[in-house]
């Protein structure tokens, strides 16, 4: 009886021994943690997503010997500071290898991340204070920041002598452009006409665009969310006022067009800034990524016709960036050797990557912008699809990117 | 200091006997499980994130506050999550701003909730319930608008940062002692005089007035003190999230912990925890179904929410039946001790009015009334309807103010004094119709009047269950009990009002006056709907409290009734006294 359950014993123990000699046949999985507002801002939350599904496709990373495969998860930060750090622990908890978000709630969220060593990108947010290399050492972004946007305005309008009123809305996407406006325009006071804040949820925006006009403004300089731009343009275009309307990136959310729609010609001559999307050596690599994410997820439908009645799309550029860091994080990984938080923190710092647009990106110990002030450009409506303006330098360069089917 | 210490002994020692006397099942039960929820975070597997256990439990705990508001006062308020919006800016402001330390803010905090609260409680529960909530509603969107307007407040959209001392562990261990001690208090309220006295004031205001109860006073403090627990909930909540947000308890959350209450059954101090348990299967359902349709789940979870409440609310408006039924099963009716004879009986009173004048627009329904009641006489004020016999009653216990006319009890005057000073002074009265507190028991009912002159009753002492206060509450159940038993129903002590038939009822109304320990009884027309029958009977009742030494004054119709029961009777035409 006891030989027997020796022999028994002897026999699991070998068994289980050579279960342990034998590699996985499964991959392990690294998680993602795409934090983003699905669902107050549905455009957004899902160009993150795809951006960070996109750059993970196929990828199958060789480890220490053990294989890993990219798992996505994504948290709704509903633009919330508070579920999205709620988010950041559910994805500390998950051991994520890395968070990627829209920049809610960054300021609460960066420590729960950094016990943990897991870097956080922001890929939308260009908030002034967001990233410090020195103090946030786990906090990176690759977006134009509203330092960067807001000294291409002044640069590009003070020249002009256009008499701007800045409209801003009272989301913190527009109380931070509003700060930024006003350093950027500091050493031009006179070029300045009015200061006007409006609510987000404001459905006429007629006495705020009336105060504006009675100030003397010569151009409207709207920095809000996609609605206030709209509600914007709508009060000025209605009562007659055809006043040169400038915008920060968010113009480019399809929502605005689509707002719009019944009124295609009060878009017509808006002005937005955003990050360029093509690289020195031309639209190709965009153009490739474009492709690549059209033929993943379909094409970013805006739901309006241009002027020659064709389907509009809009351009995945807001998905280059949580593409470009999936990359760059994949590349850190290698460069470790080692898929420990730590090691993978400190290659983040020393690893770049050809970016979806042909860009280099990459960070170092003392700059964690991956977009540089400078690749800010500036593009006009018309009809519904827009193309880079032709009397700023950099902006003449770039190619126009095709935006009908 | 021995004899000190000995007392505080015997105390103790009382208060554990009475416990352990009333220990049953369901207790043992409700310990295990709370046992077992202090555990979980060691034993829980890794999918349960004890953070968001922590979360949710900080909003029972704001639910248990509400309890008493919703339930127990009857207020259906939908202000909540802006208490806890003050409680968790407080606390983000002194914190990130001011440099306190985080522990410091919490009692900040709950002040500046109980201050929102009492000047919001000021404006809106002297309203309708239509208007409470409609009031409360806008006071949510006003804090959370306010808090958006003003980023300096509420730190913008990114917030201010709030590092919290406490470990996750920690911040769900104390939510969880804090929401248990607040059902512990609000359990105590409810069964304590006050808390009878407040259900009273929701079932039946102007009966509950007529028995002495302030109850604007007690909505009031119960607002307050609502609020006050929201504010610390929220507080306690900013701590643990680690930022501030004003959107974190918007208005939705108002609406959530609102029907929290309700789905819970409402007036029971489970029922903010039971309707938190509620909504957070919901929100794993959200969940589940988000994932699913690749939506988001806090668009649908409100959505959820709302349709189940509107489901509970068309099945049984006062809330799920299911906790009710429950607590019949588990929880014995109580038998209050025989009465003891230490109350001492209050002379009775003499009243006389003069000249009293009410003009209703043209109509003058009091016009040079004048009445003498004397010492332990019944009078009995007849009339045809519409002469003015309910209005001079009304007048007499003080519900009514006059336009001219003078009342005096005991050769004082009594100008200006409202039903509850009257009532202190032992001037009683019973309304018309038939109005007993439906949620309450008989026993309970009596014990609204009883608790008139009870000292050692206020909600603090209740919730601390002091030796004087425990003491008391046997005196006026037995009180109550004696005075059921004057009007034979005694057998019926712990049958809901409601259920009682309308004879019963109104002998009911009777108890609640007499357990109030009258001088002067104002009955105006006892006799109402009831038959022959039942009208000897009654007449046995009022006969017996005649004799016990009662003043009574009486509007009634039945003839019988007034020819055998009243020394004297009072004729009235016209809103005066017709001579002779």
């Amino acid at each position: 009886m006891l030989k027997a359950a020796v022999a028994g014993a002897v026999l699991v123990v070998l068994l289980a021994g050579c279960g342990s000699s034998e590699k996985s046949s499964q991959p392990r999985e690294l998680v993602i943690a795409v934090d983003a507002p699905f669902s107050s801002d549905s455009y957004l939350g899902t160009t993150i997503e795809n951006g960070v599904r996109l750059g993970s496709r196929d990828t199958l990373l060789t480890v220490g010997g053990d294989d890993y495969r990219i798992r996505v998860v994504r948290y709704d930060n509903a633009h919330s500071a508070s579920r999205a750090v709620a988010d950041v622990r559910r994805a500390v908890a998950q051991h994520a290898a890395a968070i990627v978000s829209d920049g809610t709630g960054i300021d609460a969220a960066w420590k729960i991340a950094d016990r943990a060593h897991i870097p956080i990108a922001i890929v939308f947010d260009g908030g002034t204070g967001l990233v410090d290399p020195a103090k946030r050492p786990n906090v990176f972004r690759i977006a134009p920041t509203d330092h960067g946007v807001a000294f291409r305005f002044a640069e590009y309008l003070i020249p002009k002598k256009l008499k701007v009123a800045f409209l801003t809305d009272d989301t913190g996407y527009g109380r931070e452009g509003r700060a930024a406006l006003d350093h950027a325009f500091s050493q031009n006071a006179s070029s300045v006409a009015a200061r006007v804040q409006v609510p987000s949820t404001a459905t006429d925006l007629a006495p705020q665009i009336l105060q504006a006009r009675r100030s003397g403004a010569t151009a409207l300089l709207v920095w809000g969310q996609p609605s206030t731009i709209a509600e914007a343009l709508i009060a000025a275009r209605s009562s007659g006022w055809n006043v040169p309307v400038f915008a920060p990136p968010s113009a480019e959310d399809p929502l605005l067009r689509q707002e719009l729609a019944g009124h295609p010609e009060w878009l017509d001559g808006l002005v937005f800034a955003s990050g360029r999307m093509t690289a020195e050596e031309g639209p190709a690599p965009f153009m490739a990524f474009q492709s690549a994410y059209e033929q993943r997820f379909g094409a970013q439908q805006v739901g309006v016709r241009s002027a020659a009645g064709r389907p509009v799309v809009q351009p995945p550029d807001y998905a280059m960036y949580p593409y470009d860091f999936t990359h760059l994080l994949v590349a850190a990984i290698q460069s470790a050797k080692s898929t420990e938080p730590a090691k993978v923190l400190a290659a983040l710092n020393e690893v770049s990557v050809e970016g979806a647009n042909g860009d280099s990106r990459g960070f170092n110990r003392i700059n964690h912008e991956g977009v540089v002030d400078d690749d800010v450009y500036f593009a006009r409506f018309q009809g519904m699809t827009y193309r880079p303006v032709q009397d700023d330098a950099l902006s003449a360069t770039l190619p126009v990117i095709p935006q009908e089917r | 200091m021995t004899a000190a210490a000995g007392r505080t002994g015997a105390a103790l020692a009382d208060a554990a006997g009475e416990a352990k006397a009333g220990w049953r099942g369901v207790h043992t039960a409700l310990l295990c499980l709370f046992a077992f929820a202090c555990a979980v975070p060691w034993i829980a597997p890794g999918w349960v994130h004890v953070e968001e256990l922590a979360a949710w439990l900080y909003l029972a705990l704001s639910a248990t506050g509400l309890v008493a508001t919703v339930g127990l006062a009857g207020l259906p308020s939908l202000a909540q999550g802006a208490f806890m919006t003050i409680g968790a800016l407080t606390t983000g402001l002194l914190a990130a701003r001011a440099g306190w330390p985080v522990e410091a803010t919490v009692p900040v905090a709950v002040l500046a909730s109980l201050v929102g609260g009492l000047v919001a409680g000021l404006a809106v529960v002297r309203l309708d319930s239509l208007f409470i909530a409609v009031g409360t509603w806008i006071l949510a969107w006003l804090v959370f608008l306010g808090a958006q307007a003003f980023p300096g407040i509420s730190g913008g959209a990114q917030g201010y940062v709030v590092d919290s001392s406490l470990s996750t562990t920690g911040h769900y261990e104390l939510a969880l002692a804090l929401t248990a001690l607040a059902v512990v208090a609000v359990a105590t309220l409810r069964r304590s005089a006050t808390g009878i006295r407040l259900r009273a004031v929701r079932d039946r205001p102007a009966a509950a007035a007529g028995l002495g109860v302030r109850g604007d006073r007690l909505l009031l403090g119960t607002f307050v003190a609502s609020a006050a627990v929201g504010g610390l909930a929220g507080s306690l909540a900013v701590q643990l999230a680690g930022v501030t947000d004003p959107g974190a308890f918007g208005p939705v959350v108002s609406f959530k912990l609102l029907a929290a209450v309700l789905l819970g059954g409402a007036s029971y101090a489970v029922s903010g925890i039971a309707g938190v348990a509620v909504l957070g299967a919901i929100a794993l359902l959200a969940r589940l179904w988000s994932h699913l349709q690749a939506g988001s789940a806090a668009e649908v979870e409100p959505m959820f929410a709302a349709v189940l409440l509107l489901v509970v609310l068309a099945l049984r408006p006062e809330g799920a039946p299911l906790l009710e039924r429950l607590r019949a099963r588990v929880v014995p009716a109580v038998r209050p001790e025989p009465a003891r004879a230490g109350r001492p009986a209050a002379a009775p009173a003499v009243l006389s009015a003069r000249g009293l004048v009410k003009h209703y627009g043209g109509v003058r329904a009091l016009d040079g009334f004048d009445l003498d009641v004397g010492r332990g006489e019944t009078v009995a004020l007849v009339g045809a309807n519409g002469s003015g016999k309910t209005t001079a009653l009304r007048a007499l216990a003080g519900a009514l103010p006059l336009d001219a006319g003078e009342i005096e009890l005991d050769g004082r005057s009594v100008d200006g004094h409202g039903p509850a000073e009257l009532a202190s002074a032992g001037v009683i009265r019973t309304l018309q119709r038939t109005a007993t507190f439906g949620t309450l028991t008989a026993l309970e009912s009596a014990v609204v009047g009883a608790s008139l002159h009870a000292r050692h009753s206020g909600a603090f002492r209740a919730l601390a269950s002091t030796p004087k206060s425990r003491a008391e509450a046997r005196e006026l159940r037995a009180a109550a009990l004696e005075a059921l038993r004057t009007v034979r129903l005694d057998s019926f002590a712990d049958v809901p009002a409601a259920r009682l038939d309308g004879f019963q009822q109104r002998r009911l109304m009777l108890a609640g006056a007499l357990a109030a320990r009258p001088r002067l009884l104002l009955l105006d027309e006892p006799s109402a709907g009831a038959a022959r029958a039942e009208v000897d009977g009654l007449l046995e009742i009022l006969s017996s409290i005649r004799a016990g030494g009662v003043s009574l004054l009486v509007v009634e119709h039945d003839q019988r009734l007034v020819r055998a029961l009243a020394d004297r009777v009072v004729v009235m035409a016209d809103g005066k006294v017709v001579p002779g």
